[in-house]
């Protein structure tokens, strides 16, 4: 494909009027900011554009696509995939200008917003009002929901809620060329033609720029309550796991924390369990406020084969045994100051395995394997820390990474249940060849040259 | 060598500059992104980055050292020190207005003022609105009425056995007397045996930010020997900024037994004022706010200090009042606008706000327009 390679007065002139000088920059130093994301990956750029309406993508798409210029989206630069880096150098189209909650509906349970509004701006907003927002990601505070719904992101809820997709009813995409498409509403049910909202969730900014949504809500559970349980080993908390399920609950979060993880929790700072208790299952559940202790006690005598519990019942106690969760990501520098990390998802029942298998092959290569992560959903958060210094660690490290990466397909696995392919993953080692080519053919049918996200995605 | 931002996002939301543009250049991770490859100390060499200090200083300098990013950051990167750090290396005149503001001026900052209300707003230029108008309450304009007379419950254990010195920091030293002669007889009201503060000079903490590294220093060394030659006394703060940069004295100019001595001993006013009951008077208005000082951080005993003695306090949804690090002198306009959003913060019944910080008191009422007015809470209390 041929790219526009550079500027010319002429675009720049373009720009200009359709932007002002409040909506575009070409300076290096603001340039420099637009060119990367947290991947810390980079690319180059020729501008960054700031749209304040949807009028204004319209325009800048019809010339976009007319003048073969690379476009590439950005919510809030948080893709750990490199979503947001520029592959091919172009424009990036910032969505911060474009921040609206344009309703959100209480009888109805629906929310419409602009694409640059922040996750937990929105959460907030949509708890004053009793009703919740379910998807969760952990980066929920740096994120915008143009960019959740683009990569589909989830989060701890996952397990009972799902994930961003399940609360799409619709969206309004500009597509290269400039045309304005609206699809789905704000009805829960619609089955009338193609479900074509569903392709622009996860679609990693590929099919046209998002610059509308119509979320879905739900009532906001009036209580919930959380427990932390210790085990010897990891296999133990898993099986633990496995009965609560059997027993018919449904918790809102189960985490699992595997055993390199509790060594780092305790050699980083104060921990109440003792010395026996090798890995922890952390469960929430939510309900009712008059039922949520019964749900409580259910969910504790599945628990009866754990060394140690610890409960929490109102946000202050939960917040405490959640904070040894949250504590991982921070404390587990001490095994060097710099990460690969991993969002691998597994059927639930193959957790324990494939922790293991991707363990030793960390071994192998000298590393050690930081696993935890969302036990309900199966996904995994597999981090490995390094000294980018040290070319023979960065070496191993990016060995092991890519290994990693091999042996989840051995399990029916995805190699990324949260963050995307972006410009990182080497999708096609998961998908048939058949049904990437039928993938790259629809990316067609809405961007016919290819000027969204080149090198991204699928 | 460090390692730098991460790119996680995560200050975005807590950075008051950001919160006042939401572009990604104004936050502390765009500022990081250009300013890390320019410090040694996270790999950075100006002679091999892209970009100079030149070209990245209008952008990174938009910082009011709120400390709001440090504490929202996984590697608590703290922005408005690595901004101090490039300034150390690369000055700007602002750092010297400040310096000689701070350091020379200070015992004429009430007659600064004083001529500021005497220039007519029509003829200030417009750009230095802004400080004019800071100048202008520079002035002391008189008794606040207090609101509350308050006493020590006689049943309140409060330990009183330490001696107390009291630091007053600039403004109450220059412009604000009575919030030291107000602090002074609380506390002697309380039982506490006060020693002689007059060894004491500037906490530093602007001098921090300006990058006037040597200046700084210099100052923390005499505030450490003074308080090592009282015998080590406990140190009354009433101001947040102030106590802030104090307790950074620990890790910096003290290190060891003596740093965590240091920490034991700084203590806010309103802490040894445990115990205290109130008697309110006419003048306590109907509603009333309270700002919280950024740099109380999340150990803000003041408003709950507050809370107790006038209750239905109203806390402002606004951020930081922009006053702080040197804002006010690079880019007083940015410094304005983050004030009048914090004031907007606060419900229109709330003429009256209150607060802990000789700073925001200064910069907040300089941006309050009708009759609001900011007092600092020793203004509003008295035996
Ligand atoms: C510390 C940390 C924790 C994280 N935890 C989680 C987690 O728990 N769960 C999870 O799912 N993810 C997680 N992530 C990854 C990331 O936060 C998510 O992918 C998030 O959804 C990205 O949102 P954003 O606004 O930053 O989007 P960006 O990173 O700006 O963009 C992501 C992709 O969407 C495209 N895009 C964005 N907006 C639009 C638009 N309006 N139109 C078209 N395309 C668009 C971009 O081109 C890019 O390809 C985490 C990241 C970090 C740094
Ligand atoms: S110190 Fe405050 S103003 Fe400065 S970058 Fe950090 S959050 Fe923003
Ligand atoms: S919170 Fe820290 S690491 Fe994250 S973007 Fe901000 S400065 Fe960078």
């Amino acid at each position: 494909m041929m790219y526009a390679s550079a500027l010319t007065d002429s675009h720049r002139v373009f720009l200009e009027d359709l932007f002002g000088k409040d909506g575009l920059s070409f300076e290096p130093a603001v340039l420099r900011v637009y060119s990367s994301d947290a991947s810390n990956e980079r690319g180059k750029i020729f501008a960054v554009v700031r749209p304040a309406d949807t009028g204004q993508v319209q325009k800048f798409m019809r010339w976009a696509d007319a003048e073969r210029v690379v476009v590439h989206p950005r919510g809030r630069g948080t893709s750990l995939a490199g979503g947001c880096v520029p592959t091919v150098p172009g424009i990036v189209v910032s969505t911060l200008g474009m921040d609206k909650l344009i309703d959100i509906s209480s009888t109805d349970f629906v929310a419409e917003v602009e694409p640059g509004l922040c996750t937990a701006t929105f959460q907030a907003e949509a708890e004053k009002r009793g009703l919740m927002f379910p998807p969760d990601p952990a980066s929920g505070k740096a994120t915008s929901l143009g960019g959740n719904v683009c990569t589909c992101a989830g989060g701890l809820r996952a397990v009972k809620y799902g994930v961003t997709r399940d609360y799409v009813l619709g969206c309004e995409i500009v597509l290269p060329g400039g045309q304005l498409m609206k699809f789905g509403g704000r009805t829960q049910k619609d089955v009338v033609g193609l479900d074509l909202t569903r392709f622009v969730v996860g679609s990693e900014g590929t099919l046209g720029i998002v610059t509308r949504l119509i979320l879905k809500l739900i009532p906001k559970p009036e209580a919930s309550a959380s427990v932390l349980v210790g085990y010897r080993s990891l296999d133990d908390a898993l099986s633990s796991m496995t009965k609560v399920f059997a027993a018919g609950i449904l918790p809102a979060a189960a985490e699992f924390i595997g055993e390199t993880c509790m060594d780092i929790l305790t050699r980083t700072g104060e921990c109440p369990w003792p010395g026996e208790v090798k890995a922890m299952m952390l469960f929430q559940i939510d309900g009712g406020r008059e039922t949520i202790g019964l749900e409580n006690a259910r969910l504790s005598r599945q628990l009866d084969d754990a060394l140690w519990k610890m409960e929490g019942v109102d946000k202050e106690e939960e917040d405490r045994l959640w904070s040894f969760r949250r504590r991982i990501s921070a404390a587990s520098y001490v095994l060097g100051p710099d990460r690969m990390g991993g969002d691998m998802a597994v059927p639930r029942g193959k957790i324990l395995p494939a922790v293991r298998r991707f363990e030793e092959i960390a071994a192998a290569n000298g590393k050690r394997l930081v696993a935890f992560g969302h036990a309900g959903d199966g996904n995994i958060h597999a981090n490995l820390h390094y000294d980018a210094s040290d070319p023979d660690d960065a070496a191993r490290t990016a060995k092991t990474h890519h290994k990693l990466d091999k042996a989840v397909l051995e399990f029916g696995g995805s190699i990324s249940g949260e963050h995307g392919g972006g410009s990182l993953k080497d999708v096609g080692r998961q998908l048939g060849a058949g049904e990437h080519e039928l993938m790259l053919r629809i990316r067609k049918l809405f961007d016919p040259n290819l000027i969204l996200n080149p090198k991204k995605g699928y | 060598m460090k390692r730098g931002c991460t790119q996680c996002g995560e200050c975005l939301n807590v950075c008051p500059v950001y919160r006042q543009f939401t572009r990604e250049e104004y936050s502390p991770k765009g500022k990081r992104l250009l300013m890390e490859p320019l410090a040694p100390e996270f790999g950075g060499d100006e002679r091999a980055a892209e970009l100079n200090w030149e070209s990245v200083r209008s952008l990174a300098r938009l910082c009011a050292g709120c400390d709001r990013c440090r504490k929202a950051c996984a590697r608590k990167l703290s922005t408005a020190d690595l901004l101090a750090d490039v300034r150390a290396t690369h000055p700007h005149w602002t750092q010297h207005f400040w310096q000689l503001w701070i350091a020379r001026m200070g015992p004429l900052w009430p007659s600064l003022g004083l001529m500021a209300t005497l220039v007519p707003d029509g003829l200030t230029p417009k750009p230095l609105k802004p400080l004019h108008d800071t100048a202008k309450i520079l002035a002391d304009r008189g008794e606040a009425r207090p609101w509350g007379r308050i006493r020590k419950n006689p049943e309140s254990r409060t330990d009183v056995s330490k001696p107390v010195l009291l630091f007053s920091g600039c403004t109450a030293n220059n412009v604000r007397k009575k919030w030291s002669s107000g602090a002074n007889d609380l506390l002697l009201a309380w039982g506490y045996e006060l020693s002689d503060p007059g060894g004491f000079v500037c906490c530093g903490g602007t001098m921090h930010h300006a990058g006037r590294y040597g200046a700084q220093r210099a100052m923390e060394g005499q505030n450490v020997e003074y308080w090592r030659k009282s015998g080590k006394p406990r140190i009354a703060v009433f101001c947040a900024s102030c106590f802030h940069s104090l307790h950074g004295y620990a890790g910096g100019v003290l290190t060891g037994n003596e740093a965590g001595e240091w920490l034991a001993a700084l203590t806010p006013v309103s802490v040894l004022l445990a115990g205290a009951e109130v008697e309110h008077t006419e003048a306590k208005p109907a509603a009333y706010g309270y700002h919280q000082p950024c740099h109380w951080g999340d150990n803000d005993n003041d408003i709950k200090f507050l809370q107790r003695l006038f209750p239905g306090l109203h806390k402002g949804t606004g951020l930081c009042c922009g006053m702080g690090g040197i804002l006010q002198m690079s880019n007083p306009g940015l410094s304005r606008r983050m004030a009048e959003s914090t004031l907007d913060g606060f419900p229109g019944a709330i003429s009256r706000i209150v607060t802990g910080c000789s700073g925001c008191v200064m910069q907040l009422n300089a941006a309050a327009g009708g009759d609001m007015r900011i007092e600092h809470w020793l203004d509003l209390v008295s035996l």
